[in-house]
């Protein structure tokens, strides 16, 4: 391999999955292989079987790419064909048993209220298992328990289309090894036929490893690959043994930054993360040689994916955080930190075992969840906080449509006491929650006809032995997730109407639910007393702070351990990606003094740019919440000012920053350093600031590539900052 | 007791060591020509009224207890000499366009506001500065021997030019302070900063005599200080105390629109910030007499 060819080939290996050159005669031509796949679907055969017989197809004989310039093989035509079949049956489904369902619940869905889906876009495996038997291991799994364990027909269908899948997959990578050997490609050769046959022995082979699951899941069996697992935790030894073999610093940070960049190419939006450090089963730290190995090369790449989360232990060595520190002072802020202790004592809850729980990974940006043992789904579903306070001012109505979306808790005049309004707006979450949870919970009775998943079923042990799909309950914990967004804006707005309604009685809840429905028409003096005389949370005022606890303890107490159709739990969270902008844009004028349609608060902040008090205030406010509570994850974004980061003051900053995170029982944060002045400049003149990064929410983007409305929130956060 | 306050400054890391919070005390000795906190000269209250974001609602006039805001035909005026700094315009202005310097508080309700943050400080602690905290000497050592009781650190930041009484009754309660030199000829130092520079400089001998951590706040002001001659000067008389360290910070003149609000004149000198080799220059004498020199302009991240 080129000495340094990361930086000779940058542009290249960042975007390799992109256009792939097929090989001549490495498999069939497009049209050929669909019509082979279209043949499959029609067979009449089980789902999972149409579907374990497609993929084989496609491994033993869609085309293959290979180029010089990456060290990693196994891009393959798979012509997005399972996605599209999913999509296919999803439509039928829709169509006839949900439809009932949809039916009812399309346009409550379709004003932001609240939604509920299926979610096949979270996933992670046995990642420990995998890099131990490799693929091989699969195969002869598969083997030894359908020996024992053949049971009803659907069993022995499980078993027949696994054992089919395990044997492509093998196939598949002796196919390449053989195209590589025809390339003059010997190393990479030389990985794949070491990979048919047994578990991976060297650092580069498992990291080839990685990405092949990463291939075999989101691009040929058709769900999202979200955490490629504790990298350092699982890989370590390879390492290790690597640099005992004597290979050279140079060699090993050039592979790895391949195998970075690997990921990177990706190029899917919330890509796949590296979950690195915290501790392991035993409760024993878990940063290595390899934890440091990953920053350091990830420090020299300025690149924005992989997403990188530490988990933050008490154990966590300083000196890796402080890499970390000074990775995201030098513009690469792909990181987010775990409050490892919180996150296993949130998993306990849950009903994992200590063990189990200390040996999470996260999935998609911040979900907690147990390493082989779990399917977590992790965004099922979403109710909207704030619309819930308009909702409840109208009786259970949304008044965007004049729908009916929850039931009847009052007309304004009945509810006489704020106490009188929240058990009413208690009402209307209860229900919006089951609403939710009705529709996720028939979706999920129809995985089987949606999404059999033999590759993913062959990767949880439990699946294997059970005989069991993963997607129909076979894993050992078969969870589904609601997220609750916008808390700031809600809390906002119910500490408004206590005191402009309840308190001051400067007017009647209904006169307020007029003027918001008429998003504040001739009232802007009104609009301006919400916003500047009422109470707002992250500011470390207890009286509105305490209106988030209660909204968060809602959330935790109506979602958690509720049974949904898998056989498993509810997890709830409490994130709220940038749904915070699209479910805005469909809730009226707010209480708060938001105007109808703007975003509403992100994650766990304040509404936008009313954090006045700076960062150790929202960091207080924040950690009023039981986040213990909270298994399916949150963040705090952190806008802090430069000049509060520079230098050895600001190192020491961002150190008590972090480490009072942790000490208040905080659960993710990640940061942001910019001033106002710098973003305005990135927006006045893109060209000049095209490597700008931001940190999105779990992920990072270039500051000029977002949209207008998301530059300004960027920027109004950062003037508050300079408030 | 009370303490006439004028501002909080959170997660405060020039302020000493760790993460820390100020407390900003209203009333100064001195006046100096580049004052970046104009509010802190006088120790009577006073208002701030940012114009540009004045929407005209009158909500200051309707709460004010002492007629200091009323509206007419040209907008919002004001005329604090009767203000009482009670807070109630600054809480109810309707777009977030006035600050009220110099609210008068309690011992414990100050205790309470710097005590908020009390989770940051595991390597930092909270700090008195201003103005100047030492014209208010029974508050500051009412306050820093409460932060002491707490295990919280002290640290106070000073001009010297005061009592040495003040300096006496808070030293058992401090553990660092931090002190100003603005110019060692007192001539110059009178036309700089209103006052000489004699009894700065005897209060700083005495504090390195009575055992006081110091470490020394040098603002450079181009033209002003920043001469060799001065700066020579200053090492000679730093290095026959004991000084923990010399911090040099470089002028800037951001604070314009914060004398156009209080409407003070703004006497600020119309002046670069110094260049960073003209920094290093001035921290090269000062490390010829022996002393650790620091600076926000030359740090190596």
């Amino acid at each position: 391999m080129l000495n340094n060819s990361f930086e000779v080939h940058r542009e290249y290996l960042l975007h390799q999955f992109e256009n792939p050159q097929w090989l001549e005669d490495s498999g069939l031509a497009p049209e050929r292989l669909r019509e082979e796949l279209e043949g499959i679907a029609a067979s009449g055969k089980s789902r999972l079987m149409i579907r374990a017989e497609a993929i084989a197809c496609i491994l033993r004989k869609a085309r293959l790419s290979l180029d010089a310039r990456s060290e990693f093989g196994g891009i393959i035509d798979h012509q997005d064909w399972m996605l599209q079949l999913r999509d296919r049956w999803r439509n039928e489904l829709d169509a006839a048993e949900m439809k009932e369902i949809a039916d009812r619940h399309r346009e409550p869905m379709a004003g932001k209220n609240y939604d509920g889906n299926a979610d096949f876009g979270h996933i992670s495996p046995d990642w420990e298992r995998l890099i131990s038997g490799g693929f091989p291991g699969l195969l002869a799994d598969v083997r030894k328990w359908r020996a024992v364990n053949e049971e009803g027909e659907e069993t022995r269908g499980f078993y027949a289309a696994c054992e089919l899948v395990a044997s492509a997959i093998l196939d598949y990578l002796l196919r390449v090894a053989e195209a590589a050997e025809r390339a003059n490609m010997p190393a990479i050769a030389q990985r794949f036929r070491a990979l048919a046959e047994h578990a991976p022995d060297s650092l580069m082979q498992a990291y080839q490893m990685l990405d092949l699951m990463y291939i075999l899941f989101t691009f040929v069996e058709g769900e999202n690959l979200r955490s490629m697992g504790r990298v350092d935790h699982l890989l370590g030894g390879l390492y290790d043994a690597d640099v005992a073999a004597g290979l050279s610093a140079e060699t090993m940070a050039e592979n790895t930054k391949q195998f970075l960049a690997r990921l990177s190419s990706y190029q899917f939006c919330a890509n796949a993360a590296i979950t690195l450090c915290g501790v392991k089963s035993d409760g024993g730290d878990a940063t290595n040689a390899l934890s440091n190995h990953i920053i350091d090369v990830y420090a020299t790449m300025n690149i924005y994916d992989p997403k990188m989360q530490i988990r933050l232990a008490d154990s966590t060595p300083r000196e890796l955080i402080r890499k970390v520190i000074n990775c995201i002072r030098s513009g690469m802020n792909s990181f987010v930190f775990i409050n490892d202790s919180v996150a296993i004592a949130a998993l306990r809850r849950m009903g994992f075992s200590e063990e189990e729980a200390r040996n999470y990974l996260l999935i998609g940006c911040y979900e907690p969840s147990v390493c082989g043992k779990e399917l977590p789904c992790t965004c099922n579903g979403i109710i909207n906080f704030a619309k819930l306070v308009e909702v409840t001012m109208n009786d259970g109505c949304d008044p965007a449509t004049g729908i009916q979306v929850g039931p009847r808790t009052g007309e304004p005049e009945e509810l006489t006491s704020f106490e009188d309004f929240m058990e009413a707006y208690r009402r209307q979450y209860r229900a919006f929650a089951e609403s939710v949870m009705e529709i996720i919970n028939n979706y999920e009775k129809y995985y089987y006809k949606l999404n059999p998943a033999p590759v993913l079923s062959l990767c949880f042990e439990d699946c294997v032995r059970r005989g069991c799909d993963v997607y129909e309950g076979g894993a050992k914990y078969n969870n589904s997730s609601i997220n609750s967004i916008g808390i700031g804006t809600a809390a906002d707005s119910l500490a408004a109407i206590r005191k402009f309604v309840y308190e001051d009685k400067l007017l009647t809840l209904d006169r307020f639910a007029e003027i918001l429905r008429e998003n504040w028409q001739g009232e802007e003096l009104l609009r301006r007393r919400c916003i500047a005389q009422a109470p707002k949370y992250g500011n470390g005022d207890d009286t509105v702070d305490a209106i988030a606890v209660e909204l968060a303890a809602l959330a935790a107490e109506t979602i958690n351990g509720r049974k949904n159709g898998r056989g498993g739990i509810y997890r709830a969270g409490l994130f709220s990606i940038n749904w915070n902008i699209e479910f805005g844009e469909k809730t009226g004028a707010t209480p708060d003094g938001r105007l109808a349609g703007e975003p509403f608060s992100m994650n766990l902040g304040a509404s936008v740019g009313c954090d006045r008090q700076g960062v150790t205030a929202l960091m207080r406010s924040v950690s009023g919440i039981d986040f213990s509570r909270i298994p399916n994850g949150c963040v705090l974004d952190l806008m802090l000012h430069p000049s509060v980061t520079a230098g050895p003051e600001g190192m020491q900053a961002m150190e008590g920053i972090l480490e009072t995170h942790c000490a208040l029982g905080c659960f993710a944060v990640h940061m942001n350093i910019f001033s106002a002045e710098q973003l305005k400049a990135a927006q006045r003149e893109p060209e000049k600031y095209a490597s700008l990064q931001v940190r999105v929410c779990g992920w990072n983007a270039y500051f000029v590539n977002l949209s207008e409305v998301e530059q300004q929130q960027f920027i109004l956060r950062a003037e508050a900052l300079e408030a | 007791m009370n303490v006439r306050i004028m501002d909080v400054k959170r997660l405060a890391i020039h302020d000493g060591p760790g993460i820390r919070t100020t407390l900003f005390l209203k009333g100064c000795p001195l006046h100096c020509l580049w004052c970046h906190n104009p509010e802190g000269i006088s120790g009577k209250p006073q208002i701030a009224a940012y114009r540009q974001k004045c929407i005209n609602c009158g909500e200051c006039a309707r709460v004010c207890p002492a007629g200091v805001h009323f509206m007419t035909v040209d907008g919002h005026e004001w005329r604090d000499e009767n203000c009482i700094a009670c807070g109630r315009c600054e809480e109810n202005c309707l777009g977030a366009a006035l600050k009220v310097y110099g609210r008068s508080i309690g011992i414990e309700e100050a205790c309470e506001l710097l005590l908020q943050d009390r989770a940051f400080y595991a390597k930092g602690g909270i700090t008195l500065s201003g103005g100047e905290p030492l014209l208010q000497p029974h508050a500051c050592r009412a306050i820093l021997e409460n932060m002491r009781r707490q295990g919280v650190h002290t640290a106070v930041d000073t001009c010297g030019a005061v009592e040495r009484s003040a300096l006496e009754e808070v030293l058992p309660y401090v553990d660092l302070f931090l002190f100003d030199i603005k110019h060692m000829d007192s001539e110059m130092h009178r036309k700089l900063t209103g006052l000489g520079n004699e009894l700065i400089l005897e209060n700083l001998r005495w504090l390195s005599d009575a055992g006081a951590e110091i470490e020394i706040r040098i603002p450079v002001i181009p033209g002003m200080n920043d001469d060799a001659a001065n700066i020579e000067s200053t090492g000679r008389f730093l290095s026959k105390l004991r000084i923990r360290r010399v911090v040099l910070l470089p002028y800037h003149s951001l604070a314009g629109s914060k004398y156009e609000a209080l409407k003070m004149a703004n006497l600020m000198p119309e002046a670069q910030p110094p260049a960073r080799d003209e920094m290093q220059r001035l921290a090269d004498i000062l490390q010829g007499y022996g002393l650790r020199v620091d600076s926000p302009s030359l740090r190596q991240d």
